[in-house]
Parts: structure tokens; sequence; C-alpha cells
């Protein structure tokens, strides 16, 4: 009889919770925070930097992370024999520790009778040494035995330059089927004329698993422990409990692995606590900045440099079951300009790196985030104004460049001005 | 009657447990994907496409240049061939340039590239350390022809409506346009370095009294003088 009697108010409280349900259901994932606030320290690395929420273990914190990718490392840690830099800062710099920078990295090969690609085989110390089996040419050597030089056969030479890190944590907990549902989406939407190339590359820290690749400019790593472990051992020269053996150990005097500290752990963990790279605030808050965002949409830019994406919910196990995405990382909208996929947009180099042979010509879209902090543009840093980089698509980007073309000088620089905002 | 109200509490305490709790609980791993195995790259399959003729040249500049540039009507030197390996064919013609248009073909917002073949940095080979300082300036339009470019798109190449890429090199524009393969080229002693293993063409042209190459570096264009034994280049 009671229940009854307050029947009607338990059934309209129960709609309501049921209404708000459905209203918490369609709020969009929150914006990821954002900023350049990791800045460059060389007496405290790290003290005035502040992250994006990722909880750090105990004893750990975001400044001695940062002192870690700061850190300049000698031939007594391993540095070496052949490496491009002392420090992950080094090329990741730009405007604060953890941003892209003008250094690039040299990369040939040459194709053989067939066309497939080759890397090249590199003779060192006096012919007597040979460095194989990746495409990379490192700029520095321990030693002067051990300097690369390019054999002219190697008609295939090509710059990449270093990427921005910052926000990389939120795309490592982009789910893959988001990806690769991306890459159907386009196909269907532009009638096969945009086709980003989904791949899945092995997560090294765990044997046997693959996962859909999104960090370096082929796509080649799926988790940013991988992407530091590549690095370290390519970059530095430093074997690590990953990849744990030198390209040559032509003046060598470490054993491996080098890494004794695991330092790529506090790499990965600081390019996870990082903030996404943020608008310019002045720029991005003018209604032509808000009115310009639409007209990139309308050219069909977004086709590839996807305005947002939401990260896989807190929680999600990722990298074959090696990591659980935090609460500071799950379910946030970003805002790359970049759909992670591989495309063939007329910029190829023929260079095959972890991707299938079909992605000799395919490149990542270029994320474009922090983008006004560039001055050299495209891969290889040969654009070097934001008119020429996009005269300079063409493949699956034909259309959408047209339409670019079809603009008026006014909408041509309100599009470069937008870019100029990211 | 109190059956129905335990039934009421249940589901309440449900949503709740849905609404503020139920994410928590267990942990989701990201599902294996399936990818479709249809990414393989076809070349364009070339229409077998017939020698150009002067009105479709003429109309491909004016698709592109507008009145900026025009085919000379005295003589037209032309060549078709894929110049950038992207298995479409791209026209190359000298052109004129108006004198009012000198200006417009600089424009910041022009929709073709504006480019010095002369001023081109690449990596060379036989060094270890290579500092690249692109720091040429914008090319200056002095001489009277540039040569035009157009790339193409797909099987119809660069009579393609939708092949608008293109470029206006400055210090190209030369006599008796013809193509070598890269591969004699550099067997022959020219040095093509460039950032790309693309293409396999490349435009061979007397400027003055010079026989020079005009090739795609993977970027851009550039230039390179042709060796002396270079006369029994087989040109087409």
């Amino acid at each position: 009889m009671r229940f009854q009697k307050y029947k009607h108010t338990t059934l309209f409280v129960l709609f309501a919770l049921l209404g708000v349900l459905a209203l918490v259901a369609a709020v969009p994932a929150p914006d990821a925070p954002t900023g350049f606030s990791t800045p460059t320290l060389t007496g405290n690395p790290g003290s005035l930097s502040e992250g994006n929420g990722l909880p750090f273990p105990s004893g750990e914190t975001l400044a001695d992370d940062q002192a870690t990718f700061e850190e300049q490392d000698g031939v007594d840690k391993g540095l070496g024999p052949l490496y491009n830099a002392q420090s992950c800062v080094n090329c990741h710099q730009n405007p604060v520790t953890g941003g892209g920078s003008q250094v690039s990295e040299l990369r040939v090969g040459h194709r053989d009778s067939t066309g497939r690609f080759v890397n090249p085989t590199i003779t060192i110390n006096n012919g007597q040494t040979t460095v194989i089996g990746r495409s990379l040419i490192n700029d520095r050597s321990t030693c002067a035995e051990a300097a690369e030089r390019v054999p002219d056969s190697e008609n295939m030479r090509t710059f990449r330059m270093s990427l921005n890190v910052l926000g990389d944590g939120y795309v490592e907990a982009i789910d893959s089927n988001t990806l690769a549902a991306m890459a159907l989406n386009q196909r269907q939407q532009t009638g096969g004329r945009i086709a980003g190339e989904f791949i899945q590359v092995p997560v090294l820290e765990a044997p046997g698993n693959n996962r859909g690749g999104r960090f370096g400019w082929k796509n080649q790593q799926a988790s940013l422990l991988s992407f530091s472990a590549d690095a370290y051992l390519n970059e530095q020269g430093i074997t690590n409990r990953l990849l744990g053996t030198d390209s040559t150990s032509i003046c060598k005097t470490t054993a491996d692995p080098e890494d004794v500290d695991n330092d790529i752990d506090r790499f990965a963990q600081f390019m996870r606590a990082t903030k996404a790279p943020p608008l310019d605030p002045v720029a991005a808050a003018t209604s032509a900045a808000q009115a310009v965002s639409t007209l990139f949409n309308q050219v069909g830019c977004a086709n590839c440099h996807v305005t947002a994406i939401t990260t896989a919910p807190s929680g999600t196990v990722i990298n074959g079951g090696q990591f659980t995405v935090p609460d500071a990382l799950g379910n946030k909208t970003i805002h790359p300009y970049s759909d992670f996929l591989l495309h063939n947009v007329g910029t190829g180099d023929g260079i095959v790196q972890n991707g299938p042979a079909d992605t000799a010509n395919k490149f990542r879209t270029a994320p474009l985030w922090g983008l006004r902090t560039r001055d050299r543009l495209m891969h290889d840093g040969q654009s070097l104004t934001r008119n020429d980089a996009i005269l300079r698509h063409a493949g699956e980007a034909t259309f959408v460049i047209n339409n670019y073309r079809s603009l008026n000088s006014a909408q041509k620089n309100q599009i470069l001005q937008f870019l100029n905002s990211l | 009657m109190r059956f129905h109200h335990w039934t009421y509490v249940c589901l309440l305490s449900l949503i709740l447990l849905a609404a503020f709790g139920g994410s928590r609980v267990e942990k989701r791993r990201e599902a294996p994907v399936a990818v479709p195995q249809d990414s393989t790259e076809v070349p364009p399959t070339k229409l077998n496409s017939p020698a150009p003729t002067n009105a479709e040249i003429t109309q491909a500049v004016a698709r592109i240049f507008g009145n900026v540039v025009s085919v000379p009507q005295r003589r037209t030197d032309f060549l078709s061939a894929d110049l950038n390996g992207d298995g479409s064919d791209d026209l190359a013609v000298v052109v004129d340039l108006h004198p009012q248009g000198k200006r417009s073909a600089a424009d910041q917002f022009a929709n073709w590239s504006l480019q010095d073949v002369r001023s081109v940095e690449l990596p060379p080979a036989h060094t270890a350390v290579y500092t690249y300082s692109p720091n040429a300036p914008r090319p200056e339009i002095r001489a009277r022809q540039v040569l035009a470019v157009v790339h193409g798109y797909g099987p119809k190449g660069w009579r393609d409506a939708e092949a608008k890429q293109a470029y206006l090199l400055v210090h190209a524009a030369g006599d008796h346009l013809s193509v070598a393969r890269i591969s004699e080229l550099e067997r022959q002693g020219t040095p093509i370095p460039r950032m790309s293993a693309n293409p396999s063409w490349a435009i061979v042209e007397s400027i003055g009294n010079r026989e020079v190459t005009i090739y795609w570096t993977g970027a851009q264009y550039a230039a390179a003088d042709v060796t002396k034994s270079a006369g029994q280049l087989t040109k087409r």
C-alpha cells in the first residue's frame, strides 16, 4: 500500500535517473589538457614542469623523468659506437622538452632489379666491417673507424625530421580499432580516393603481439616503450633490454645491455605524462580562426588531418597486455590533426621500414598540433612555407589540394593563418 | 506490493552502479584488429596516349597558369614523360612569361611552385656529417622564358582535369627537349643526387652551349650538367 502511495514518485525518480544517464552517455569525452609545460632546464631539469595528471609510482616524479630525457649520455653509459645525438632532448626540444626540432636523420637505400627496396650495406673500419639491415645512417660515431659514409650505390638519400612527442601518451591510448575504423570510413567517404593504410607492428615489450602502428614517420612503432627502446638504440647507440645489440661492435667498450638503469621506462613515462601541444591562445580565439576551422573541413584537409579523436576508456589494457590506460589518458578527446595512418600523397621516397612493401611511398599523416613551432616542413624538411607544403601534396590528396587551389587568396591566407594557430 | 517495491530498489541500485561504478569494475582489453589486406598499391594503367598536340598543351597550360604564361606560337618545346615516377605522364613545356605576369608567377598564393633549379641542396654521398641549410632566396625571374611542368594524375596523366600540381622552373628553359633514363645518365657519369628512387626519366636539353639534365629530386626539380660522354645517351 505504501509503495502504491509513492509509486509515481519512484517512477519519476527512475526515469529522471535514466535521463541523467543518457545525458552522461551523450557527453563527449573531455578535452585532454594542453600546454607547452615542460621547459628545458639544465640546472634543475623538470623543476618547472607540469604534467597531465598521470600518477607516478612511489619515488618517481615528472622532474626525474624529464631529467633522464634531458640527460647527456657519454661513452661510459654506452653511447655509440654509431649515434646521432647524446640525449633525447637534443632532437625533441622545440619549444620545450619533448617538442620537435630542425634536426633530421639521414636514410638511404636503393632498389634491386625487381624494384624492391634494399637497405644499404655500409662499409666502415677501413672496409673491414659492414653495417647492414637498416636504412638509417648515423651522423656521428665515437671513433673515426666506425664513421658511416654513404656509398654511391645508395641513390635514395633522404631526410626524416625529428618529431614532436608531446601528448604522445594520448596517441598511445587510442584503441587500434579506432584507427582501423578511421581507415575504413575514409575509404567509404571519399569513394576510395583517400585510403589510409593501417599497419600492425610488433610490440617489443610483449613478444608475439602486434598493435596498430602510430609512432614515427612510417608508423613503425605502436607503444611508447618500443619507441623509446628503438630511439635509444638507433639514435644514441645505447642497447637496452628490448633491443640488445648495437649495429657495430667497432670501438665498443661497454657490455650489453647498456641501459642498466632502464632509462627507456623513464622516457616512456615522461612522454605519457606530457600535455598535448596547445593552440596559440590568441590566434585561436579569433572568430576568423574559428570560421577557418570550418573551411579546413570543407576543403577536405580534415579527411586525414583529423581534428578530434577520443582515446580508449581508462582501464583498457593495451600494448599486448603490458600497459593499462590510466584515468589521466583514458577517454580524452585530443586534437592532433592526424589520422595516424599511412598515405601516399606523392612525397614518397621508396624507403620501407617496419611495414609491408606497399608502404614504400607512404608516410604517416603529419600531426599538425604544434605546427606553428616548425619551420622546415614535410618528412624531409624540404618545404619551407606552409603554401609550398600544401602544394607538395598529390596522390591521394589530389582532389583536396585542388579544392585548396580553387580558394581565393584571402581564403588561402585564412587557412595558412589557421595552420599558424596550431 | 512488497515484491514490486524491492524490484524498483534493485533496479535503482543497478542504475546507480552502472552510472558511477561500472567502468571501474573490470578491465577491458584492446581487441585484436582484423585488417583487410587490400591496400596494395596499383600503379595507374596508362592509356595508350597519342602524341600531344599544340592545342592540348596550350589548353593544359591555360588551365593551370591562366594568363601568367603562354605557349610560344612560333615554336613549342615540350615533352611528355613520367618525370616524378608516379606512373602517370607529366608535361614539360617551355613557356613565355607575360610581361605583367612575373609578379603573378611569384605570388605567394599561386597554385604552382616557383623554383630555381640551380638552388637545390641535397644530401651528398661520401659524408658522415651533413648540415642542411635551405637558405636559397625566392627565385627571381629575369628571363623571358621558364620551363613549366605539369604533373600527371591517374591514367590520363597531365591531360586529366585534376592534374594541377605544377611548377615554373627558373633557369630551366632550353632547346631540344628530350628525356633520358636516369640510370643511363648516372652510368655515364652525370651525378643525379636525389631523395627518391621513384623517377626513372629525366629531361635532357640544351641551355646555351651546355647540355643539362633537369630531374625530380623527390621534393623539387634540380639541374645538373650532363657529362660530355653523354653524347651517346639514348634519348626519346
